[in-house]
This record gives C-alpha cells, structure tokens and sequence, in this order.
C-alpha cells in the first residue's frame, strides 16, 4: 500500500514535464493544424540554455523560466516565418518530414556544439528531497509539477480573457472567419508557436534540473507528449493536463506492479488504445 | 513424391551455398585485390561508432582516441613505406540497423583494409555479422556480451577489445568477498533493458550464484526513463547491501540523483560503465563521492604509457579519457604493430601478427587470447573527493587509499 501511495505521488509529480511538453504541443496543432516533431528538440534547447545559464553566469535555474520561455518564444517566431511558414496547411506528410528532419538537425547541431556528455544543473533544488512518514520526493519535481500547473493556468487565463487569446481561438476555430474581421492567420500562426515553443522551454529549463542534458533528452519527451496528446484529445490544453497525469500515474503503477521495462510501452499502448475506442481523446472535438 | 521434393530442397539448398560462396569469395578477392602483398603507403581504415544518438557520449570519446592514435602514427608513418592511416568514420547512430549498412558500405564501397571501433553489444553484433560474411577483419572495441566470444571467438577476422561482462562480474565478486569488511550479505541490481544490461546482469547472476553475497532483487528498465522514484522505492524494500547499476552514463547519473532525492544511501552504491565518465562527477559534484565503479580502465591508472596517453589525450582535447578512448587508440596501435609484422594487409597475415602480438601500452601488456580477446581483467574504484581511486586490484591499487565502506549519508558526502 506504501509502494502504491508513493508510485502514485511520483506519478503526478512526473506530469509536471508532461503538461507543458504536449500543451505547447496541442496548441500548435489545435491552432495551426501542424504536427511538430522537434517539440522535443526545443525543449533540448530550453534546457541547455538553462545549463549554460547556470554554468557560466552561475543563473538559478528557476530563475531561468522566464528567460527561457522569452527566448525559445522568440526562436520559435523566428522558425515559424523562416521554416515552419510553407508546409502549415500542407499535407500531414509533408509536415511530419519537415519537423522531423528539423528535429535531427538540431540533434546533431546540439552534438557538435556541446557534445554528447550528459550534463545536469546540480543545485540544492536538483538534489535534495523532502521525507514526510514514509514518503519522499524530489524538491526539483515538487517545483517542476507546481510551475507546470502555474503556466498552464496562466495560458488557459490568457486563451479564456485577453484580446490576443481570443484572436487565437477564432483562427483556431475558423481561420477564413477570422481573416474576414480583419485578424491575420499568418501572424496569430507565429504568435502560437512562439507560445508553443516558449511552453518548451520551460519545460527544458525544468528537465535541466529534473532530469540529464544531452542531445536526444527531447525525443523520448516527444514521442510521450504524443500519445498524451492523443489521449487528453488533440488541441485540448485541459486534456493535455488531464492526460499527463493520467499518464505519469499509469507509468508510476506499471512501475510498481510490473516492471520499468513496461512503462515506456504504456504510453503508446494508450495511444493505440485511444485510437480505437475514441480517436477524438479524452477532451477533443469532433473537428480535431 | 516426399523424396523428390526432398531432393528439389536438397539441390536449392546446396545451389543457394553456392551462390552464397562464390559471392562471398568474389568480395574476398575484390577486396584482397585492392590489397598490396606490402604495406602501401596509406591504408583506409572504416571505423563505426556512435557518433549521435543516446550512445554517443561513448562514441565521441572513442573517436578521440582514434584521433590522437591516427596523429601520433601519422606524423611519421611506419614501415618502409611511411604508411599512414585514413580513417572514413561512419556514425551508427547506436542503431544496429544503421550498423549494419554503414559496416556494407565500408567493406563493398570503401573497400577499407579492416573495421575498428563499436560501442554497445547490439551494434557490435551486427557489424561482427558483417565481418564474419565477409571476411573482413575488424578490431571491435565495444560488445560486453558474452554470445559474441561464444559465436565468433577464435575466427581469424574477429578480434575483440572491451572485457566481456562475465570478465567485470568477476572482479566484482572476487572484490567484494575479498576487500570489503564486514563481507556484503546481499546486492540488489538495476540494469537497462538491451543487450548491455541484460548480458552484463545474466553474467551477474552466474558469478553470484555460489556467493555468499546475493542477489535478492534486479530492476530493469528503458533506457532514457525519466522517472526511477518507483524503482528506488522497490529496492529500498529489498535493503541490499549493494546496490549496482548496469546502465549507460545518462540513466546512472538520473538514477543517481533520484537515489539523493529520495535520501536513500546504500552502504555501497556500484556501477558498470556510468561512474567512469568524468561527467558522472562534474553533473553530480560532491553526490559522486564513494560511488564504486568496475571499469576496464581508468585515467587514475599509475602505469607509465598510461599516464603519458592521458596526458597526450589532455593536451589535446583538454579532458580527460576514458576507458572508451584508451581501447580505441590502443586498438589502432595493435593494428599497427600488426601490420608492422605481417608487412601486408591480407588477412591472414595480419591475423597470424595479431595472434603473437604483445604489446605495451595505456591498458597494459596487450596479448590476444584463443578467442582473440584483448582485455581480460578490470580494475575496481572509488570516488573520493571528485577523484577515482583504484583499489584493485592490488598491483594496480593506490598506496595508502582505503575503500570507504559502508558509504556516509548524502549530507556528508
């Protein structure tokens, strides 16, 4: 009963980096109708940059967020105008080739420029837990579930009540409507994936002390915020919230009850699953 | 009719060995072809390492040491000739798929004179299969699985560098029931889920099996997992005196760091490959201390071509090696010494050098045994105060260190 309790505290605890790796990501495609395959390296970046931060300008990490956000924000505007720009609205295919491709790119650049080693912030915050009875947990993934559900609150704040958000929402629910009123696809395009790959980096800045540092610690982030993304329903912010945690519990249990070599498998056990019984997802429209 | 289709089988059978022979040998002599009866005056060489993907901490630094092996040969050549190494460098990704065509297109487009290099056993095996089909010899630095002795040890092409796991569980054992006082009654271990892990924990398992130490609980997992806390739980209720890691450098310093955060401190905490990377400690910091590592090599290895390797390595890429790029830059140098005896590239001559070689260097006195294996011992160590000590075995052994048994609380480490 122990093991459960604590396997089901870890479990949400893991969701934190879960939440904001496929909000950003159901976002842009709820948005955009783009599937991004370098999520994930972009959230590799978010958490170099937290490393190099803290490294060499001695930058807590969690004083990082915010400049990681601001930063990936401002490369994400910048990929979507110069790279991203030609295949929205392209065919799936075309889509998944082109962020793939992206993906590898910056991969092997990350390679090049830093190298291979495993690298990780190593604070107070990245090291210590707090014990209460016979329970423990992380203090880095005690900040890095409340940060996750602090952003998220403030995206769903900033989609629900400010004039940009809801510009957002009318692409998002009718692009041809919206450019009849006089709001620009193409730029609220850019502002999404910009929030979309802010959303990235703070995940990465979360992973720099949560976690390791090196080139490919986004792809399996990715491929997991996938199936989240597909079971909280595609485009869905809540049910992307939703199913992170129902999948960091899920993983924690299989933990416990089977064994760790099981856990990966779930999350895409749940994709293949959702995928039969209710492709929509948990939270998804019929549109999505 | 049984009997005649028996027959047709029979005839397509011996018909496919045919074919399979006559395209075997026609490489063979494409590739012996291209090969002077002397030492020309630059031989290619292909080697494949991990050079991206999850393994590529292992591959970048085993590809420095075939750099700095490559410009210490190169900058006078050897022979009568001056020979000098040409390195083509394919990337396998730590895919054995992408192995697999990188070791085809080396041997059929490259036409290289041998394949060095290879990091994890899957890749390893596959790029042995390669070899063994084409009769190319290769000098593979990685593969800890003992299946690769059991199918290829001994054929003239096949030469291996990295101890195999049964090599490294018994320097554990012999180390633990040895030189750790009160003796460890039980070990606990975690190891990721391809063939590393799960070679090296069989091989575990047979060496423990007459132990007074044993093994009462393994964990395995994938590796790149983000969450260990499960785990740690379940070993916490298992309370082994030993707790040892089989997993790639990554996943051991997460796994590592989830065991502070947690606040549980085994007496002995021992890893297979992951504390021998210097960023085990430069991510970890003091949390590294008293980690128990079993390595082939170390860079704190006293010997006297082995402190100049570290020092020439240093220099050169301002870091320190590991064991990865000690075996590689070894390997070249065995290659070379080979080549050197055998005055041609062919096979069989090289293979009848590599078989009586003996030869000095960063790991030691470098012999091949029958099944053509290089390394054959390992050394054990522990970090103390962001360095690792060796403490065995006692040749080799630091003077006046002693093991720091059972390990202090994370707060006084």
């Amino acid at each position: 009963m122990t093991l459960t309790l604590q396997a089901l505290i870890n479990g949400v605890l893991l969701s934190g980096i879960y939440i904001l790796a496929s909000s950003g990501l159901t976002l842009i495609f709820g948005v955009m109708g783009l599937i991004n395959f370098a999520q994930g390296e972009l959230i590799m970046l978010g958490a170099y940059l937290a490393y190099w931060a803290f490294e060499v300008l001695g930058v807590n990490a969690i004083a990082a967020i915010p400049v990681g956000f601001a930063v990936l924000f401002a490369a994400g505007v910048l990929m979507e105008r110069t790279i991203i720009r030609p295949v929205v609205g392209a065919s799936h295919l075309n889509q998944v080739l082109l962020t793939f491709g992206l993906a590898i790119v910056l991969q092997n650049a990350a390679t090049l420029l830093w190298s291979a080693d495993t690298r990780r912030v190593s604070a107070w915050y990245s090291e210590d837990g707090i014990s209460f009875g016979q329970f423990s947990v992380g203090v880095g993934r005690l900040i890095a579930f409340g940060t996750a559900i602090a952003v998220t609150v403030a995206l769903y704040f900033w989609l629900a009540r400010s004039a940009s958000g809801r510009r957002l929402r009318a692409v998002a629910q009718d692009p041809v409507g919206a450019r009849i009123v006089g709001i620009s696809p193409e730029r609220i395009n850019a502002l999404t994936f910009g929030v979309g790959s802010g959303l990235a980096g703070v995940a990465g800045v979360l992973v720099s002390f949560t976690l390791t540092v090196y080139p490919t610690v986004g792809l399996p982030l990715s491929l997991k915020a996938y199936a989240i993304v597909v079971l909280g329903g595609l485009g869905s912010v809540f049910g992307a919230v939703a199913g992170s945690i129902v999948l960091g519990v899920t993983e924690s249990l299989v933990d416990i009850w089977a064994s760790p070599s099981w856990s990966q498998g779930v999350a895409f056990g749940v994709l293949i699953l959702m995928l039969i019984i209710r492709p929509t997802g948990l939270f998804g429209s019929r549109r999505a | 009719m049984y009997t005649r289709r028996r027959r047709m089988l029979l005839l397509l059978a011996l018909a496919s060995t045919a074919a399979a022979v006559t395209a075997g040998a026609s490489i063979a002599a494409g590739t012996s072809g291209e090969r002077a009866s002397s030492l020309p005056k630059v031989i290619k060489i292909g080697v494949i390492l991990p050079l991206t993907g999850g393994q590529a901490t292992s591959g970048q630094d085993e590809k420095r040491g075939f750099d700095l092996a490559v410009q210490e040969i190169n900058k006078t050549g050897f022979g009568p000739n001056k020979t000098r190494f040409q390195i083509i460098y394919e990337d396998n990704q730590g895919d054995p798929n992408a192995a697999v065509q990188a070791a085809q297109r080396l041997v059929t487009q490259e036409k290289v004179a041998a394949i060095l290099g290879e990091s994890s056993s899957g890749t390893t095996a596959v790029t042995a299969g390669v070899c063994s089909q084409t009769n190319m010899l290769c000098i593979l630095t990685g593969g800890s699985n003992i299946a690769l002795q059991q199918q290829y040890g001994g054929q003239p092409w096949y030469w291996h560098m990295y101890p195999y796991g049964p090599t490294l569980a018994h320097t554990a054992r012999v180390f633990f029931e040895s030189q750790v006082k009160p003796r460890p009654k039980t070990m606990a271990i975690i190891y990721e889920n391809s063939a590393f892990g799960t070679s090296f924990t069989e091989a575990f398992k047979q060496e423990f099996a007459n132990s007074s130490i044993r093994i009462v609980d393994t964990e395995s997992f994938t590796s790149g997992a983000a969450d260990f806390s499960s785990v740690i739980a379940k070993i916490r209720q298992a309370n082994a005196d030993i707790v040892f890691f089989n997993s790639f450098p990554q996943d051991t310093i997460l796994l590592w760091s989830q065991f502070r955060q947690a606040n549980y401190a085994p007496p002995i905490m021992a890893s297979a490959s992951g504390a021998s990377f210097p960023e085990f400690v430069s991510s970890l910091k003091s949390s590294a201390n008293y980690a128990t590592g079993i390595e082939v090599w170390v860079p704190t290895v006293t010997t006297k071509l082995g402190r100049a390797f570290v020092i020439a390595f240093s220099k050169m890429f301002k870091r320190l090696p590991t064991h990865w790029a000690a075996m590689t830059y070894t390997s070249l140098k065995l290659y070379e010494a080979a080549l050197l005896k055998a005055n041609s590239t062919d096979l069989a001559p090289v293979a009848k050098a590599l078989k009586s070689v003996k030869m000095d260097s960063p790991m030691g006195v470098i012999t091949f045994d029958k099944y053509h294996q290089a390394l054959r011992t390992a050394v054990v160590f522990q970090i103390q105060h962001g360095s690792k000590i060796v403490l065995w075995p006692k040749a080799l052994a630091q003077k006046g260190k002693k093991f720091v048994y059972p390990a202090p609380g994370w707060s006084k480490r």
